[in-house]
């Protein structure tokens, strides 16, 4: 009980920062805010596939990429409002998922890390190719969004639009790993055999986990677009999906703050990185690495590793 | 022409089918899925070329040691890399192994340069005849070369008490251990000879697409595409496999589009995932409970 | 009376390999039967099957009027059947309790939507589980572990914690695969008393798999004994005991249990 009582407090102070944040800091800092979001919402759809499921995506540049564009391209060439388009483009990357993960286990085995790295470089190779629809290399424009006629020309009032959708979401994940579903695709990751035997179809959770987390990546996407104003091809490369599981590892892949340490760790690595250019890749494979070997549960596993040195002091 | 485009997907789906196996063979002993298969053998074929130009060796004695060379790699990063966590959770490992691969293909860039360069190659580049078509030397001295060292890992894992502790420690490590099998050696020694044959297949592919740090990418999704279409389980599946799919992406490349290539191997997989899961000569693996 | 359990000439063959050959066999409602025999005799493939891990080649499987090989694996529990396993399949980041309500999980789960909306009859259904969990492991007195992480617990208290989520499915049928392994006599003494008062208390029938004589002579009422696939011997324990067949299959085993 008193860890229920310990992650609310530390809830509420992180919504308090997130609240008044803004504030302190000036149009750049918005923006570094309103990123840390969104990489924030993919860190959380993650958790739920990669935490909690125990499956690895290496493709959720894939689904980043088609909820970026569908939302776009039914913004300027549709001329849907907003947010319906942002919902929308959850939703094809959402059905995207779903065609993804549906062949992917009907056998045992790791076929869906494989079949995510198959939807990377198509849906890579389609953005090059199908310029009519998505611009190619040149890229796609993308309007301010807009909300009941309001434009927000400023990213400072677009992060609290960003922040009401994240706070949703984290809401979601934080129901969906207390509830029995969630509870079951845990005990899939941990022994499939057993939880199959206890009544937990592996099948039906997987993917089920999967859809979701897509969803909420394509409109991590959706917002991401608007934010940039810019969509190319750049932005959703394999290295890209490679960064997403990077941020998770080090964030922590099976606690919530560890999915939002980790959008924090995604939002200044570039920034960081910037002087090593090429190496950035090896960085975070690097990472990946050692993160494996020595800090398994990421950043937010630091407070209870600390805690079990102490104790093992005594 | 029709001879000419066969031999040519059969070249293609040797290698496709070398690689595959490479794949399945550490699947096959330790249940790791190594995504880092086709950078390491990038790696690899770089490491070769470098000895050739740095230390002025011949290009046969080069080939001849690619496959040591990449034995020696896949061994140090099995003790290294993999073998101290070897009972964390399956998701770490995989986790590992996509590390690796980033590092790999970055580290290459680093050490090597962004820019293609030309592999040389050991046999004439000017198409003779054959029955009357014109046929590439090379792509027979691909097949030719796979043959070899299909027949010799054949010969490994029949008949050399090595292979045979391997194979035992893949079905049931547990008996295997009782008997007296060291499965963590077994463990390294799938890892070294699956990065042979990855840096043998990337030096057969680099005379044809040029050696660069992105040569690899496209092929290794192939190669699971062909590994899959075999049954993920299966040594010969695999090698099926790959050359099912040498031959039809040849095949569709000239009569159809030569566009997508990747989709088509994308779409290879999930085909064969919703209609015969277990590949054209795989088993239901299960675990043993 | 129908037999809750009717099992009619299953097959497996595995790779050239004949690990279950014809075997027939039914079950009575209310009763405890015990599937014994030398190692490799097939007693866990054939309990694999029943559970359906695994695919029989051929033959029939009949349970409380529905026909178990048209079922996968994950709706058994549904129907009333779960099992325990040889080598503890526990879900080992988790603790006692998270442990024994996934045991919980066909009878409460809720539609995911309300899941993760978090509406009130999805949180009903859940705090319904874990209470019927705390029950449970009050009843079988692991209260002292209840938050325990299950992977850091002595074996013996695992295993009761195995049987707690085997429980929690609410079974007509439970398949134990070898329950007493690692038991010392005093343990599987208890054991035999708590799968009679099992069978007392929640009429659950009981099938198990073991290797521990003294167990499944001292509770079994009906023992089938398997060699090498096949089913050499049916009957009550003293019928099993003085078999031949048995007899000759156990010849050094047996002395070597006596010891």
């Amino acid at each position: 009980m008193k860890s229920v009582r310990k992650d609310r407090l530390l809830a509420a102070v992180a919504m308090g920062v997130a609240l008044v944040a803004p504030a302190f800091v000036g149009p750049y800092g918005h923006y570094v805010l309103a990123i840390i979001l969104i990489y924030g919402l993919v860190a959380l759809s993650l958790n739920i596939v990669t935490g909690v499921g125990g499956q690895i995506s290496i493709g959720h540049a894939g689904f980043w990429a088609i909820g970026a564009y569908t939302c776009a391209i039914l913004v300027t060439k549709v001329g849907l409002p907003f947010l319906l388009c942002v919902a929308l483009g959850g939703a094809v990357a959402a059905v995207f998922g779903l065609i993804v993960a549906l062949p992917a286990l009907r056998v045992q085995g790791h076929y869906l890390a494989i079949a995510t790295l198959g939807l990377a470089l198509v849906v890579q190779q389609v953005l090059y190719e199908w310029t009519s629809l998505t611009g190619g290399r040149g890229g796609m424009f993308v309007p301010r969004p807009q909300i009941l006629g309001y434009e927000f020309l400023d990213d400072g009032p677009y992060y609290y639009v960003i922040l009401a959708i994240t706070v949703f979401f984290t809401w979601v994940t934080v129901n969906y790993r207390k509830s029995l579903t969630g509870l079951g695709l845990g005990a899939l990751r941990m022994s499939a055999i057993a939880a199959q035997c206890s009544g937990v179809g592996r099948t039906y959770h997987i993917i089920t986990a999967f859809v979701l987390s897509a969803f909420m990546t394509g409109v991590s996407g959706a917002l991401y677009g608007h934010l940039i104003g810019q969509l190319s091809t750049d932005s959703f490369t394999l290295t890209v999906s490679l960064s997403f599981l990077t941020m998770v590892v080090v964030g922590g892949l099976n606690s919530v703050a560890g999915a939002l340490l980790g959008g924090v760790f995604l939002a200044y690595a570039p920034e960081l990185m910037r002087e090593l250019k090429d190496a950035q890749m090896i960085v975070y494979g690097g990472t990946l690495v050692l993160f494996m070997h020595f800090l398994p549960g990421g950043l937010a596993s630091i407070p209870e590793r600390i805690l079990d040195l102490a104790r093992a002091r005594r | 022409m029709l001879l000419a485009l066969l031999i040519s997907g059969l070249a293609l789906g040797s290698i496709y089918a070398l690689l595959g196996l490479s794949l399945v063979l550490v699947n096959k002993a330790t249940d790791v899925v190594n995504f880092a298969q086709g950078e390491m053998a990038m790696f690899g074929a770089f490491i070769a070329l470098s000895m050739m130009v740095s230390m002025k060796l011949p290009l046969m004695l080069v080939f001849v040691l690619a496959f040591p060379i990449g034995m020696l790699m896949g061994a140090l990063i099995e003790r290294i890399m993999i073998r101290p966590i070897r009972n964390a959770p399956h998701l770490n490992l995989l986790i590992v192994t996509i590390g690796l691969w980033f590092a790999f293909n970055s580290l290459a860039g680093l050490i090597w340069g962004y820019d293609p360069y030309r592999f040389p190659s050991l046999l004439p580049s000017e198409p003779v005849d054959v029955f009357g078509t014109r046929v590439f030397p090379a792509s027979l001295g691909v097949i030719g070369i796979a043959i070899v060292i299909m027949a010799g890992l054949y010969y490994f894992f029949e008949h050399t008490r090595e292979g045979t502790a391997m194979r035992a420690a893949s079905m049931n490590p547990r008996s295997a251990r009782l008997m007296g099998i060291k499965v963590t050696r077994v463990a390294m020694l799938s890892w070294a000879l699956s990065s042979g044959l990855g840096t043998v297949s990337a030096m057969l592919i680099a005379p044809i697409t040029f050696l660069d740090q992105q040569m690899m990418v496209p092929v290794v999704l192939k190669a699971f595409a062909g590994a899959i279409l075999g049954g993920f389980s299966s040594l010969p599946g695999a090698v099926l496999g790959g050359v099912i799919l040498g031959l039809s992406e040849t095949l569709l490349g000239a009569y159809v589009s030569n566009a997508f290539k990747e989709a088509f191997a994308f779409l290879l997989i999930i085909a064969v995932l919703m209609i015969k899961p277990t590949g054209v000569l795989g088993r239901t693996a299960r675990k043993k409970v | 009376m129908k037999p809750l359990l009717s099992v009619k000439q299953l097959s497996l063959h595995f790779a050239g390999l004949k690990a279950v050959q014809d075997v027939s066999f039914d079950v009575a409602a209310g009763s405890i039967v015990g599937l014994i025999g030398p190692n490799g005799a097939g007693k866990t493939t054939l309990l694999n099957c029943l559970s359906r891990i695994l695919n029989p080649t051929c033959g029939t499987i009949d349970y409380d009027g529905h026909d178990l090989l048209k079922r996968p694996v994950h709706r058994l529990s549904e129907i009333g059947v779960t099992r325990t396993f040889q080598n503890l399949e526990l879900f080992g980041e988790g603790t006692v309790l998270e442990n024994v309500v996934v045991g919980c999980f066909p009878r409460f789960r809720s539609n995911m939507l309300s899941e993760l909306l978090s509406l009130p009859g999805a949180n009903r259904a859940r705090r319904a589980a874990y209470e019927e969990a705390r029950q449970l492991i009050d009843e079988l007195g692991l209260t002292a572990h209840v938050d325990t992480v299950v992977s850091g617990l002595p074996y013996g208290i695992q295993k009761s914690v195995e049987l707690a989520r085997a429980l929690a499915g609410k079974p007509k049928l439970l398949l134990l695969d070898e329950p007493a392994a690692g038991m010392n006599p005093e343990e599987s003494r208890q054991l035999g008393q708590t799968i009679k008062e099992m069978r007392e208390e929640r009429g659950i029938t009981v099938v198990l798999v073991e290797h521990d004589m003294r167990l499944v002579m001292g509770i079994c009422e009906k023992i089938i004994v398997l060699v090498q696939g096949a089913k050499v011997c049916e009957g009550p324990p003293q019928a099993v005991r003085e078999n031949s067949m048995v007899i000759k299959a156990y010849l050094g085993e047996e002395e070597a249990e006596d010891a």
